[in-house]
């Protein structure tokens, strides 16, 4: 392991070990040299549902620029009831099986999936006690997507219609390498410059071929994006939920849900249940999944009205033909009922049910034109 | 003379109007099950942290989004506050999730919504370009269940019962286990006269067997029929055994208490009428009001504790002889159920009948007849009010179908319809052919056994006579003597009623006859009036 020099013990402030790391340098373990920490970045990712990180700025001996996301044993035990020895045994395992899977799309030459340049570990005292620190470095990206929320701030079509074709290649190159993402969401598609969008965060994927973290649980994204199969109490098994199936299912929803943020400025998910009768909120629902069903697709309709007012327009503030075909996208994407997901013409023969090809050919149609217009 | 639905015999057809003035209690599901919940607080806590470090659009909309589905929504409402106050500028997705933060969900629309609409002569085009908007809609998203419910709910209103059975056809294919979709399957059916189909979508159902709503249609439209109801015992073992609501089974009881009433069992009617009191729906506790006229005693339902309860209101408002409210509540069960016949019949009779108002009873007749072009009775009604304003020519035309129906058949016709003819034949002057038709319709309502309507003949006729002044006071009073002996013969809802009326045109005549002596002396006037008027209200004639 390679040694971190040097890390002072603070004496306030700082919550952990991973939390003062300016200053400090580390030692990667692909890339020869070192990697020197200059900042900390506030950055919205990390902190959902528990897989706690702390975001910096660093830089190469040659000059790179990176991100580095590190983690430690007791930042990962904060609010944890776990046993000391099965918190690290658990942190280990995610830390290796994150750095993997981000192996394993480098193998594969994954170009539109933020892949880690370098990885480590090292051992350091924090408050008397010994700790291990993890962590993984990225390309450094421009911003993420959530700049969309804001009329002040958010980018323009072209961009959007970009984002959405390399967001839909992404997609399909984690599917192709057997790896579903399940927590695509605003803050993991990260800005490179102004027409490359790549998606991040592996730290919630589930892989065919190899076992991890995850595999038994349903949906471990953010749970304020779940698709609504998720939401609610159903009759289904739980290894139903779980399938590879299930799982491509879940990712065309936030794949359709994020291309609904890139031009609304906000996931389908909380629209739909703005638009839901409180009896029906998913808290409140006593019935079955089927049965709240008719009451999301009505909710789900009203949430597409938000959609096609901010879709291109005509001269005379008309829906265009290009804000025709993206509605119709982001309905087949987030269609309510998983098994009716994706695109029609998929459903037939041998064809992948969940296949996102039609949808990449679509947005790339889509984001030439409106690259055109401009 | 003018046609009403006080005597009908009421079933608790289920209520179909727009999903969003649909009470939601009818909205949840039958099966009773705990919700999902996910009472994890951290990613909430941890939203707000990232707000509180950086307070942005951005972050506010996380605290939101997390609020929204936990247990402590509070806990973001100061992010949402931030996202709608004044300079910033969130899009306008975003502030619909912070709005529904703040000030939750939108109220079930109650009351006297689409008045003005249904006032406005441009109401038909209105219709039609909503049901564009909802066709384009549909479109892009047909899987909607509920928005083809909603065209198919438009077109009824607008008399295009075809369309609207391809509209419900699609909504039972996205949604065919659905309450809603299923109950308003059958309140269409019925509507549109095939109650085949309506029992056929109830009965297929798996809901049929579990769901009180739907049993209770069941049983409802089984009745209708003539059919007994195959959930009967299942309904009944669910009202005992169910963990649901007294609301949830309101109706099913109601229906069950029909049964009993209709076959002559009154306790149990009693008893489930009661049990359908505990938490009345507007359709319950209606039928609990016609149960009342009927004779089942101590229900005291209380239609005004009730949300949309409009036919139930209406109806006690009849009771009570409060006829302005009568007539404003037929006009918001109109406005609530504007395809139904039944409050546009209601609404011109008492508008014509009770309030002399005969521009709003055609005004209301008309509204019914756009959804329902074809119906004699609101043709009927309308033809009287017009008769009555001296809009002779257009009363004719309104009334031609009728007479036609009047004139090629021998015997059957509705007594009602003769009656007006005989109106019309008054107001053209031809005295002795009007005459001829009233007694018509007094002898074909007592060979039906309809004593209140013979006698409802019997006062339209005598007002006619008083219209035309072709008798005496002498004469005028011998009818109101033997009418005042009439009275007592009446009974039960029409009759009560027909009492009420009475009294009213007995005041009126009775200020006008000087009038009559004055101006006119006629000889052989009991060969004039004949012997239906004169006669008792359960003579043989």
């Amino acid at each position: 392991m390679p040694p971190a020099t040097p890390i002072a013990t603070p004496t306030s402030g700082p919550k952990c070990a991973c939390d003062d790391l300016v200053g400090a340098t580390v030692e990667g373990t692909q890339k020869p040299g070192s990697w020197h920490v200059v900042e900390k970045i506030v950055r919205s990712k990390g902190a959902s549902g528990g897989n706690f990180s702390v975001g910096y700025r660093v830089r190469h001996d040659d000059g790179t620029e990176a991100f580095m996301k590190a983690t430690d044993l007791a930042l990962l035990a904060q609010n944890s009831n776990m046993p000391l020895v099965d918190r690290i045994q658990h942190a280990t395992y995610q830390y290796q099986f994150e750095r993997d899977v981000l192996l394993l799309c480098r193998g594969n030459n994954l170009d539109k999936i933020v892949l880690a340049m370098d990885h480590g570990e090292f051992t350091t005292v924090f408050n008397g006690a010994q700790d291990v620190v993890f962590y993984l470095i990225f390309e450094m990206a421009d911003g993420d997507a959530t700049v969309q929320s804001d009329v002040s701030t958010r980018l323009d079509y072209v961009w959007s219609f970009n984002a959405m074709w390399n967001l839909a290649i992404a997609v399909q190159q984690l599917h192709t390498t057997e790896v579903s993402h399940n927590d695509i969401k605003p803050s993991n598609v990260l800005r490179y410059n102004v027409d490359l969008q790549k998606l991040g965060d592996l730290g919630r994927a589930v892989a065919q071929t190899r076992s991890g973290p995850f595999d038994s649980i349903a949906y471990p994204g953010d749970r304020t994006y779940r698709p609504p199969e998720h939401l609610y109490r159903r009759s289904t098994s739980a290894s139903a939920l779980t399938s590879f199936d299930s799982r491509k299912a879940t990712d065309l929803y936030l794949l359709g849900s994020v291309s609904y943020f890139f031009l609304t400025g906000q996931m389908i998910t909380p629209v739909v249940l703005s638009h839901l009768r409180n009896d029906h909120l998913p808290q409140n629902w006593n019935g079955e999944f089927d049965d709240v069903l008719p009451y999301w697709r009505d909710a789900f309709a009203r949430a597409l009205m938000s959609l096609e007012s901010e879709a291109p327009k005509d001269s005379v503030g008309k829906s265009t033909v290009e804000s025709g075909e993206l509605i119709t996208a982001v309905t087949q994407l987030c269609e309510p009922d998983p098994a009716k997901r994706g695109h029609p013409l998929n459903r037939r023969g041998q064809s992948d049910k969940f296949g996102v090809d039609r949808y990449i050919a679509l947005f790339d149609k889509l984001r030439r034109r409106m690259g055109l217009r401009n | 003379m003018l046609q009403s639905d006080i005597t009908g015999k009421r079933r608790v057809i289920p209520r179909w109007r727009r999903f969003s003035s649909t009470p939601t209690s009818e909205l949840v599901s039958a099966r009773s099950a705990a919700p999902y919940l996910d009472t994890d607080e951290i990613p909430l806590l941890r939203a707000l942290e990232r707000w509180n470090s950086e307070r942005t659009v951005g972050r506010a909309i996380e605290v939101v989004n997390q609020a929204l589905i936990s247990e402590t929504p509070a806990k973001g409402l100061a992010a949402a506050h931030y996202i709608l106050a004044e300079g910033a500028t969130p899009t306008d997705a975003v502030r619909i999730t912070a709005d529904r933060l703040v000030h939750g969900q939108k109220n079930v629309e109650i009351g006297n919504f689409a008045i003005d609409v249904m006032n406005d002569g441009e109401r038909f085009g209105f219709v039609q370009k909503e049901i564009g908007r909802l066709k384009s809609r549909l479109r892009l998203y047909p899987n909607n269940a509920l928005e083809w419910l909603e065209v198919a709910r438009l077109q009824c209103t607008i008399g295009q019962p075809k369309s609207a059975r391809k509209a419900i056809r699609n909504a039972l294919i996205y949604a065919p286990e659905n309450r809603l979709v299923l109950r308003a399957t059958a309140r269409f059916m019925m509507h549109d006269d095939d109650p085949e189909q309506a029992l056929w979508a109830l009965r297929k159902s798996e809901a049929v067997r579990y769901d009180p709503w739907i049993q209770a249609a069941e049983i409802a439209v089984s009745s209708v029929m003539g059919k007994r109801s195959k959930i009967l015992k299942v309904g009944k073992n669910l009202l005992q055994r169910t963990s649901l609501s007294a609301h949830q089974t309101s109706e099913l009881a109601s229906a069950l208490a029909t049964e009993e009433l209709l076959s002559g069992d009154t306790r149990g009617a009693n008893r489930h009428f009661k049990m359908s009191l505990v938490s009345p729906t507007d359709n319950s506790v209606a039928q609990a009001v016609w149960a009342e006229n009927m004779g089942i005693q101590h229900l005291k339902p209380n239609p005004n504790s009730v949300a949309n309860a409009f036919e139930g209101r209406m109806q006690k408002s009849i009771q009570d002889e409060e006829f302005e409210e009568a007539f404003l509540q037929s006009v918001y069960w109109l406005s609530d159920e504007s395809y139904s016949v039944m409050p546009a019949r209601m609404g011109s009779y008492i508008a014509d009948s009770h309030l002399k108002n005969y521009n709003k009873a055609i005004e209301v007749a008309d509204v019914g007849l756009i959804a329902n072009p074809h119906d004699l009775s609101l043709k009927n009604n309308k033809t009287v009010s017009l008769a009555h304003l001296g809009l002779l020519d257009e009363a004719v035309i309104t009334f031609e179908p009728i007479a036609k129906l009047v004139k090629s058949t021998q015997s059957g016709i509705d007594p009602t319809y003769l009656a007006t003819a005989g109106l019309l034949e008054f107001r053209r002057g031809n005295s002795q052919q009007g005459r001829d038709l009233y007694e018509g319709a007094v002898i074909e309502s007592r060979k039906l056994g309809h004593i209140a309507k013979a006698f409802r003949a019997k006062i339209h006729w005598l007002l006619e006579e008083m219209h035309v002044k072709e008798i005496s006071a002498d004469a005028i009073n011998k009818v109101m003597k033997r009418m005042d002996d009439d009275v007592k013969y009446l009974k039960e809802i029409e009759g009560d009623d027909a009492k009420s009326f009475w009294s009213s045109t007995k005041l009126e005549i009775e200020k006008n006859i000087q009038h009559i002596i004055a101006s006119r002396k006629t000889e052989n006037e009991d060969a004039i009036i004949g012997r239906a008027l004169t006669s008792a209200a359960n003579d043989e004639v």
